[in-house]
């Protein structure tokens, strides 16, 4: 069932919004000690804004009238556990905050809320959102619902895995090296990692602030769009935003792609890909061939370099990001940051220190802008740049977590993408022999989700076909 | 590599309190990390400009539209540590 | 010790009084706050997941104060974080413009002790304010009703050379404060704050001693002259030792008078300063002219030919000073129209118009011709013989109260001009 499915079911009078909440409540309390999406499910909450939702509902009789100013009325989302919600506990997915209830909302769960959708809980993650696996979790790792054994990817990955599994429709995440198209390409699901300065990201615990973007996951192309329309735009709060209504990405979104020039860079068709995702690559390039698009190769040299500039600019960021977790305004003493955290923080602090700022954090800013002058370059020869996710099929939960910077490479497909703070869609593009989602990115020019989505939905519309 | 010297230094400047262990875990995982991230000195970068600012936006300021978001003072401390008279208290010596 | 001269470099902070904080629309009052912790939200409080959006006024408020300090305007504003832990630090870092001043260069010009002095500015930047904190019984009490409110540094070079004219220097910077309406810089009130770093050497010499002392937390005027004084005994004590002398950060005790170690160069911070992503680049100018400064005031002053009393008087006196101007426009001599505004006590709450009404009066009841006045003065100078036989000696006072002495015969409708004539002419002949 989409988001429209729901809501013609809705009007049909098929179901109340409370039945669909509590069924779906039900299926969280069967799957979730499992699989482990959820760290707080608001149950109680949820059902009080059903009632009232349907109080507006038998009020107006009008569901259309009402879905003009909250075009989500009734749907059941969820938030990664670093969005601030008000009067319910955020920890982002780390003991230091624990207990932590914030005072105020994030501007996407507020617009969401306004929105009329119903937050059913907060989702699991790497916490504070270091991680491509969800495996840095305080509170234990997600389970890929694909194959249980194996990491839905991270570090958003409560966030696929409750909309994989069918617990909610939408799930906010942030990406901010890989983190929502990784999940997305490890449990079938789709991702619009969308322009930096696109969504607002006040009231979302910052990672690394020159990175961070803030999205959603959703099983299908037309309702990821659908819902960024909700977040999309302008916010006083967030000085990066711009001025400007949000999009209707939706418009246009079935009209083909013919004569569209499709670049797949070579330097991502590496040595190191699993042979299935090399396959599922050339699968895909013949697909856009099908589709009328008009498929190139193209060079984005200084790939091999974004690993280290983005751990380098991002971990710098991380350790003044985490500078105000001192236990005394809020949360617990700095010694309930985790490994990873830690570990992030130090890196961060030394490539800042006196003595290194020029080797480490000047020289990744200034190799920041070659590699955006490579997509600059790129984007003069073609609309959209097609690449795998991840070089590997979603790994075993265990594989690299003693190895911190084989963790690290694993967002070696991604980063670059968040370095020059261009929107990317990851969309599913097939499965392994074993049954493991392989998903792509449509990687696009600033601003220019629209374009992509489109791309996205005609490319999704003939997977299906097959 | 790191020398043992440096790990302590950072850590102190980052106010993390490590074990000796961890001192020792992590000198080794970060020397690793910053032998890959050397990689960027096969680049000569010194015509390049730094992206110091990842927008190209200006004059970004509060508008009407910014209503203040000025909590009571229940809500300020609601999640402080400890509190006393309106204050949030933390114990422990700090030098500026 | 006159062997010696102290080296002295200021750190001035002014609270410019904007209506909302530097980052956040909480309001910007926390010296008249009822109560801790009232005036913070998310973005102050330095809570999770909180951003930072610029106030315009600060900006605003702070290039028109900088371009009256007499520094040249820079276009490129970046805030950077300036990270290090404290308690009154929320977000661990501070938000500041240092490294990309808003005013660059220039020089003040002041009357000091021994004549007029000439400060260079090194640089005037704009970044936020610590919270409060207070230290009770082993225990830091934090109010962040201060946290996040703008705030102006002053850097100067090291340019005074002696202890009183720092002082004075900080109460020209607080004059031009009030003169351009940024900030009532009132001590007291915590609206202005002083740093001074401070080196010695000997008297005559140029070159800048290779250290300097850093003195941080004075709050008033009669602490930053105890601490600058201690410190140039303490230093000068060691140079005759021959001991060599640091580079160090002290604070000033109140209680004991005395300045203590806080920080060696060798413990100094690692700021780890990079630009604030989440604030986009600044590209601002001004372009309406300012407010009469006190160095134009002086200027203008002088040129009227007033005493040097009665000018930092009237600079000190917007409204007095204003009284002033209209009376001259209206003819009345500069040195008249001062002493009308500044010495006649039942004038202090008149208007000019009221003022200029009254001497009218008091004209048109003057006696000044020749004719009604010589009466008096006869009398007068029969029943003063010896201030008569003194003036005569040379002694000019006598004529004063001579003068004096006709003014009281007249109920003072005398005109003292022209008494002051007639009497000189009576007596010599």
């Amino acid at each position: 069932m989409t988001i429209f499915d729901y809501l013609e079911g809705l009007k049909k009078g098929e179901y109340s919004v409370t039945e669909q909440v509590k069924d779906r409540l039900k299926k969280i309390g069967k799957l979730n000690p499992e699989l482990n999406a959820f760290i707080t499910v608001t149950g109680d909450l949820a059902l009080a804004k059903a009632r009232k939702l349907e109080q507006e509902l038998s009020a107006s009789k009008d569901l259309e009238a009402l879905l003009k100013e909250k075009p989500l009325f009734g749907v059941p989302i969820a938030h990664k556990d670093i969005f601030s919600t008000k009067g319910v506990e955020t920890t982002a997915a780390s003991n230091i905050l624990q207990g932590y209830i914030p005072e105020y909302d994030a501007t996407v769960v507020r617009k969401l809320d306004e929105a009329g959708a119903i937050m059913l809980g907060k989702l699991n993650c790497d916490a504070f959102a270091h991680g491509a696996s969800g495996e840095n979790s305080d509170f234990g790792p997600a389970k890929n619902p694909y194959d249980k054994k194996r990491t839905p990817g991270g570090s958003s990955s409560g966030s696929a895995v409750a909309v994989a599994a069918d617990m909610v429709f939408a799930a906010t995440g942030t990406d901010t090296g890989s983190s929502l198209r990784n999940p997305a390409s490890f449990t079938n699901t789709v991702s619009m990692k969308n322009t930096y300065g696109l969504v607002s990201r006040f009231g979302v615990i910052a990672m690394s602030s020159s990175l961070d973007t803030v999205g959603h996951i959703t099983r299908t192309v037309k309702e990821n769009a659908y819902v960024l329309k909700v977040v999309a735009g302008y916010d006083p709060y967030d000085a990066i935003t711009r001025q400007g209504p949000s999009l209707d990405y939706l418009e246009g979104i079935e009209s083909n792609v013919n004569g569209l020039k499709v670049g797949f860079p070579k330097e991502y068709i590496v040595g190191g890909l699993d042979p299935q995702v090399k396959l599922t690559m050339h699968e895909v390039r013949k697909r856009f061939k099908k589709l009328g698009a008009e498929v190139m190769d193209i060079s984005l040299p200084h790939t091999e370099y974004a690993v280290a500039v983005y751990y380098i600019l991002m971990a710098s960021e991380v350790s003044s990001n985490l500078a105000r977790f001192d236990g005394i305004r809020f949360g617990h003493g700095r010694s309930k940051f985790g490994e990873e955290a830690q570990r992030r923080i130090m890196l961060g602090t030394y490539s800042l220190s006196a003595g290194f700022y020029d080797a480490y954090y000047l020289k990744a800013q200034k190799v920041r802008t070659l590699i955006i002058d490579d997509f600059i370059k790129a984007f003069k020869k073609v609309d959209v740049i097609a690449t795998p996710v991840f070089p590997d099929l979603p790994p075993l939960l265990g594989k690299n977590t003693d190895d911190p910077l084989k963790m690290y490479l694993m967002d070696v497909l991604t980063a670059p993408v968040n370095i020059a703070g261009l929107p990317a869609l990851a969309v599913p593009a097939g499965f392994s022999k074993e049954g493991l989602p392989i998903g792509i990115q449509l990687i696009g020019k600033h601003f220019d989700e629209k374009l992509l989505f489109r791309v996205g939905y005609s490319f999704e519309q003939e997977s299906k076909g097959e | 590599m790191l020398t043992t010297r440096e790990v302590c230094k950072i850590a102190q400047l980052a106010r993390l309190d490590l074990s000796q262990a961890k001192l020792k875990l992590y000198q080794k995982q970060l020397s690793r990390v910053l032998d890959y991230v050397n990689k960027l000195n096969e680049l000569n970068t010194s015509k390049v400009k730094p992206t110091l600012h990842p927008t190209p936006i200006t004059n970004r300021f509060r508008g009407k539209d910014y209503k203040s978001q000025t909590l009571s003072q229940e809500s300020a401390l609601k999640n402080a540590g400890e509190k006393q008279r309106g204050y949030i208290v933390t114990k422990g010596v700090f030098e500026k | 010790m006159s062997d010696y001269e102290p080296v002295i470099g200021l750190e001035v902070h002014i609270q410019p009084n904007t209506k909302e904080k530097m980052f956040c629309g909480c309001k910007n009052d926390p010296f008249n706050a009822k109560a801790p912790n009232i005036y913070t939200c998310p973005v102050c409080l330095g809570l999770p997941g909180a951003m930072p959006v610029p106030n315009e006024e600060a900006i605003k408020i702070s290039m028109f104060f900088a371009k009256a300090m007499g520094t040249k305007l820079q276009k490129d504003i970046t805030f950077e974080r300036k990270n290090y832990f404290y308690p009154d630090l929320p977000k661990g870092y501070q938000l500041t413009s240092a490294h990309y001043p808003l005013g660059v260069g220039g020089r003040l010009t002041f009357p000091g002790s021994a004549g007029e002095v000439i400060v260079r500015l090194r640089e005037i930047h704009l970044e936020e304010d610590t919270a409060k904190s207070q230290h009770e019984g082993g225990k830091t009490m934090i109010d962040f009703n201060k946290s996040g409110v703008p705030l102006l540094e002053i850097v100067t070079e090291p340019d005074l050379h002696d202890v009183d004219d720092a002082v004075k220097f900080c109460k020209e910077i607080q004059l031009i404060a009030r003169a351009t309406k940024t900030s009532e810089a009132s001590m007291e009130k915590g609206q202005m704050r002083l740093e001074a770093n401070i080196s010695v050497r000997k008297k005559g010499g140029e070159r800048l001693p290779d250290y300097r002392v850093e003195l941080k937390n004075i709050n008033s005027f009669t602490f930053m002259k105890k601490a600058l004084n201690y410190e140039l005994r303490r230093q000068i004590d060691l140079l005759e030792k021959d001991e060599k002398l640091e580079q160090e950060t002290r604070g000033f005790n109140e209680k004991t008078g005395k300045t203590i170690l806080q920080r060696t160069k060798e413990e100094a911070h690692d700021y780890r300063y990079f630009p604030e992503p989440d604030i986009p680049q600044i590209k601002y100018s001004i372009t309406t002219s300012l407010s009469e400064l006190p160095s134009d005031i002086r200027q203008n002053l002088t040129k009227d030919g007033l005493s040097r009393e009665f000018i930092e008087i009237l600079i000190r006196n917007e409204k007095v000073l204003g009284k002033y101007k209209k009376l001259v426009l209206l003819k009345y001599s500069p040195a008249k129209a001062a002493g009308l505004v500044i010495n006649i006590s039942e004038y202090k709450n008149l208007s000019a118009k009221e003022i200029h009404e009254k001497e009218s009066r008091k004209k048109s009841e003057r006696l000044e011709k020749e004719k009604d006045l010589m009466p008096f003065i006869k009398k007068v100078l029969e029943e003063n013989q010896k201030a008569v036989s003194d003036y005569k000696k040379g002694q000019e006072n006598s004529l004063q109260f001579l003068i004096g002495q006709v003014m009281k015969a007249t109920q003072g409708k005398a005109d003292a001009e022209k008494s002051a004539a007639l009497i000189k002419e009576k007596i010599l002949p």
